[in-house]
Formats: structure tokens, sequence, C-alpha cells
């Protein structure tokens, strides 16, 4: 299915490259005007000043122009005589399209602070230089002092972080959430620890929200006349219909016909995509890009249990073609994914988190979910004997493309959340064969105040032969105690991508006027 | 020193007088090259570096005895305006020229303008046109 969602992992940071120069119309020398000869006219400083421009937005396409989240817009130039005019036709030059300028990367030869500084007092935009000389310190103090954002790179190889960071913004300011509430449409009954007040989400964060109900979005879920829903008498709704369930019926043939292991029926497959199919399907009617549903508060209804579906495979599907999905209406833990995953291109998994072990000489206490796998309990058990700073997460909701967005799909077993019925489809990923990798995770805490973030190891896994909510990552933290009084902080779920963001989260944070608690 | 720039000077200033006669473009093509020769203080065989911020690398490893692969990180502005020593040569090789051959090169023209083969084209260009034309 191809949904024309505007996906966050495809928005570009649009950069313009900008130089500001200065020119002399007279011959002249002085403490700041060098030269003999020819070096002294104004057809001097005029070749002289377009060989830099050109030098300039020549490196800004070959260092930026071929980064894949970067859009470098059409250069500007700006030539000032010595008498460091600063005119209304310059700054509206400077500020053809500005809405769409996410960026201005700046080339000053030799003064042009000064008119900077004017162009922030009207249009207050990120700014950015690279290192030469006396101009940077001037550049970034002269700025920041002055409230405006402002960065500069030693080289080019330090602008990847600023980059990636100031595009998690945009995308989160682009992030329109369709969330299905039951009964409240800020928290869930199980997700009390998120956000307290959306309206702050939205003032803070850019993130948008469109709430629809969830009686409505399962009633779509039948093949009836979309007229007919009980919801929504005599409106013409987004049933599912044929021509959708044909594609559904692919999907979810695909989806058996390439897992390793296959312990579910294609109906209960079906059930699953269907409701995937749907969420995506309204989202591309109401702009939405993010996804978050209340799935305890739904099954207690029983209507998910009557439609035999949950929404397991649902957020796994989302996540790993680049639509933040979260479950339990955490949309704390949403917002951590939609910033993790734009940080590393990859898709995220969220989970139950807590701390197996804090020290090393403690036991491994985990969920007992975690422990139906009995022999492979033993083993983590066994393995992590000596390890202190141990933390888990599980939720049945992994995917194929933890490895990145480009990455090929990892291997996989499906098998149902529902163990007596046997549906609800999961994706099964085996955690095991990635001992080793580094992951970040994060959380926002209630307020919006506060972000939590973590780096960890993984060590193990559970759950890809088991069933139900067993799937779950082990990982070692740096400090047991800070993790787990950070994740006391800030609440339950905490999101993780893998790959190291760790730094960038931080800038993040910092630059969102978010305390960052950090367990490094 | 002194005496050796006035004598380059002089030099350049006869090769300048040459091209201004030349009616060829094999002659034009190789008085251009001789005067940035002379200009850039480089050897014939610099020459098939062709790209002027090669050519004025190698210029400045030449005068100073410096390694050529050196030059590019030793090049270092020591004016607050960015200009590179490189970049200073071509710039006033180019004001010499326009203003003795009346090539016409604009600011933004010379950007343009980053070989010698480049330059020669230019050259051959106005001076060979004017002739035909009978200027």
């Amino acid at each position: 299915m191809d949904f024309n969602i505007k996906k966050g992992k495809d928005i570009k940071l649009n950069v313009r490259p900008v130089t500001v120069c200065v020119y002399h119309e007279y011959v002249f020398e002085g403490p700041c005007r060098f030269g003999t000869g020819d070096q002294l006219t104004k057809e001097y400083d005029l070749m002289h000043a377009n060989e830099l421009h050109h030098a300039f937005v020549e490196g800004v396409k070959e260092n930026l122009g071929t980064i894949d989240y970067v859009n470098v817009l059409d250069p500007v130039f700006i030539m000032r005589d010595e008498s460091f005019p600063v005119k209304d036709e310059m700054l509206a030059e400077m500020a053809k399209d500005v809405d769409d300028v996410d960026l201005y990367l700046v080339n000053i030869f030799p003064f042009g602070v000064d008119f900077l500084l004017e162009f922030q007092k009207r249009y207050n935009k990120p700014m950015a230089l690279l290192h030469f000389g006396s101009n940077d310190a001037i550049f970034m103090s002269a700025l920041r002092a002055r409230g405006y954002e402002a960065y500069c790179w030693y080289t080019y190889a330090d602008a990847p972080r600023t980059l990636k960071v100031l595009r998690a913004r945009k995308v989160m300011k682009n992030t329109r959430i369709l969330a299905l509430p039951r009964a409240n449409s800020t928290i869930s009954v199980s997700a009390c620890d998120s956000f307290l007040d959306h309206n702050e989400v939205t003032n803070r964060l850019g993130i948008e929200f469109r709430y629809y109900n969830m009686h409505e979005f399962l009633d779509q879920t039948q093949m009836v006349d979309p007229s007919s829903n009980p919801t929504l008498p005599g409106r013409k709704m987004d049933n599912i219909n044929e021509e959708d369930a044909k594609e559904i019926t692919a999907i979810a043939k695909k989806l058996m016909d390439d897992a390793e292991i296959v312990d579910i029926d294609e109906q209960a497959v079906f059930n699953s995509v269907k409701a995937n199919y749907l969420a995506q399907k309204l989202m591309a009617k109401l702009d939405c890009n993010a996804f978050t549903a209340p799935c305890p508060d739904m099954c207690a209804t029983r209507r998910l249990n009557q439609e035999q579906f949950t929404l397991c495979l649902n957020h796994s599907l989302n996540n790993e073609c680049g639509i933040c999905s979260a479950c339990e209406y955490d949309i704390s833990a949403l917002a951590a994914m939609i910033l993790l995953s734009n940080l590393s291109f990859s898709a995220p998994y969220m989970g139950n988190t807590s701390l197996a072990k804090m020290n090393a000489e403690d036991k491994v206490v985990t969920s007992p979910l975690l422990k139906k796998d009995k022999d492979g309990f033993e083993r983590i058990t066994e393995n992590l004997g000596e390890v202190g700073g141990i933390g888990y997460t599980f939720h049945a909701t992994p995917n194929r493309k933890l490895k990145g967005f480009d990455a090929d799909e990892s291997v996989y077993a499906l098998r149902p959340f529902a163990m007596g019925g046997r549906w609800g489809a999961t994706i099964r990923y085996d955690f095991n064969q990635d001992i080793g990798q580094t992951v970040t995770m994060c959380r926002f805490d209630p307020t919006c105040s506060k972000l939590f973030v973590a780096r960890g190891e993984i060590v193990a896994g559970a759950g890809y032969t088991t069933e139900n909510c067993t799937e779950g990552v082990f990982y070692k933290v740096s400090d047991g105690k800070k993790f787990f009084e950070g994740a006391l902080q800030v609440g339950n779920h905490i999101p993780l991508v893998y790959g190291d963001v760790y730094d960038m989260v931080v800038d993040f944070g910092k630059l969102m006027g978010l305390e960052v608690i950090e367990c490094a | 020193m002194k005496r050796e720039i006035s004598a380059a000077e002089e030099q350049a200033g006869n090769v300048m007088d040459q091209l201004k006669c030349a009616s060829a473009r094999g002659d034009v093509k190789r008085l251009v090259r001789e005067y940035v020769k002379i200009r850039f203080s480089l050897e014939d065989e610099d020459l098939d570096l062709n790209y002027f911020n090669a050519l004025g690398q190698m210029s400045i490893a030449r005068t100073t005895g410096m390694d050529p692969a050196e030059v590019l990180v030793a090049d270092l502005s020591v004016r607050c305006d960015g200009a590179s020593s490189s970049m200073t040569k071509k710039i006033l090789l180019l004001i010499a020229m326009n203003r003795e051959l009346h090539l016409g090169i604009s600011p933004e023209e010379s950007v343009e303008i980053t070989t010698l083969d480049a330059l020669i084209d230019r050259v051959c260009g106005v001076l060979l046109d004017c002739k035909a034309r009978g200027y």
C-alpha cells in the first residue's frame, strides 16, 4: 500500500548559502585595507568577492548537497561598499522565500555580522558559519548574546550533528498524530505518565493532534456499506472495501511468505494487517503521519476480541516505514520515537522499560512475561551473572527495520498475541543476534519539560520463540542507579533506536529548552 | 630580489607587446602561456597543470621553496578578507590582461575562467575577432 503520507523521514532541511562581502569604491589604504597596486582597485574587490562566493557555494554543494536529508537552496550574494550600508533591498534579497529556509549558512568577508544582526532582528532564523579566523567568534557571541540561534562548524565534518538536530525539530513541527481515544483524549488507563497537556506539547515541540473516536475506527474495519456504521449512521465513511481487502490479502501473504517461522493462520494475519491498512488510510485522509491508540482501553470494550486483532502488527508496520506509532496511547513515548527515529534514520522500538539488575551482585528481576521461555531466561540469567546496570524493554512490537530504513529487512517470525484464540499477529525478532549493538533511548516527562536520555549496549533478547507480550531486549547501561532514577522521572515506556544518537538527543533537548537528564 | 622582480616585469611587458600583435591562434596560445609562466614564476612543465588554483599553488611552491602538496594547507589568508595567495595571483593576472588587451572579463565571468585554456580561448576570442574585423 502506498498512501500519500508525508513521513518525517522524508523531510529535508532547507539550507541557504549566503555570502556577505565588502568591496571598495575607492583606492586607499588603512588599518583594514591592505594591498598594493591593482589589489586596491574596485575591479579586484569585485572579482575577489565573486571568487569567494563561488568557492563557498561549490563547497556547500560538495559537502552538504550530497546529504540525503539536506536541500541546498539557491545561494544569495550580498555585496556592500565600504560605507557598510544595510539597505531594505539587501535584507529583502536575503529574505526571499524566508519561510522555506530552515538554516542560513553564511560566509562573510570581511565584515558582515552587523548586516546579519539586522537581518535577525526582522526574521530571527537559525544561522551557521564555518570556522574562519576571527569571524566565527564574533558571529557566535554576537548572535547568541542577542538570543539568536547560531552554530559554528570547525569543518564540514561537524555539520551533520547540527543539521540532523535541526531536521528533527522540523520533523516534530510537521508531525500530526492520529490519536484514537476511548474516554480520555490526553491519557489512557495504562499510560497516565504520558503528557499532561497536549497544548503544551504543541507549543513546545510543534506536534499537532487529530483525535479520532476509537469506536468509529473499529466500525470502519468492517467490510460493510460505509454509511451503515453504528457510530456514524448515514454518513459515508472509509470502511475497508473489496479492493482494500485484495491489497490486505497480498500484504498478509507476503508477510507470511517472508517470515522464517509462521505460527498463526492467514485470517489472523489478515485481520491485523487490516487494522494497519485502515490506520494508514485514515492518516492519509487526515494529513497525519504518526499514530497511537489505547490498546488496554480498547481491549476492555471486548471489541478487539470480537474483531480478532490487536494493534501490535500495526505499530510494527507503521514504524518500519517511517510512520512512528506508539502503543497504549503513550504520546510521550511517541514523541521520543519520532525524535530518535529521525536522528538515527531507523525504525524505533518501544515497550515497558525497567531495571533487571542495578548492581552486579543483584539477581535478574524482570516481568514474568519474559520468563515464559524458561531455557532462554536461564541463559540470560547465567550470561548476566556478573554484569550490573541491566535494563530491559519489552513489547510485542519489534520491526524489521531496526537497523535502518535503508537496511535489508531483518529475519522475523510471526506469532499470535492472543494465545487462546491465536489472533493478533506480532512480529517476533531475535535481539540475541544483536548482542553488542549500541542503542539510544529517550523519553519526555509528563510535563514536556524534561528529556531523559540513555545509552545502552544489547546483551540479550527474549521472546523470539514465544507468543504474547514476551518479546524484549536486555541492554547494559553505564550506571544502573542513574538509569533507574532517570526513568522514574519520565515514565514507563522508554523507546530505543539502534545506533548512538545520544549526543544529538542531548543537543535537541537543550535546543528546545528542556532539562536533559543523562545516563551516558 | 627587486632586480629579479623588475626583470620579470620587463619580460612580461615584452611578451604582452608581442601578444597584442599576435594574429594566429597558435601564437596567442604560446604567448599567453609564456605570459602566465612569467607572472606566476613557473617552469614550462608547470603550465600543464592548467587549472589556476593549481598554477597558483605551484607558483607559491616555486617562490617559497615549499613542497606543492603543503602549499594548500599553508596558503592561509593573512588578510581578514579571505583572499588566498593563489586566488590573488589569478585575479591580478586577469585584471592586468583586461587592462592590456581589453578583454572585458567581468567579475562574474572571472569565476568561470578556471583554466589556462579557458583564458586562451577568451584572449583568442577577443584579439582574433577584433583583428578579423579590422580593429
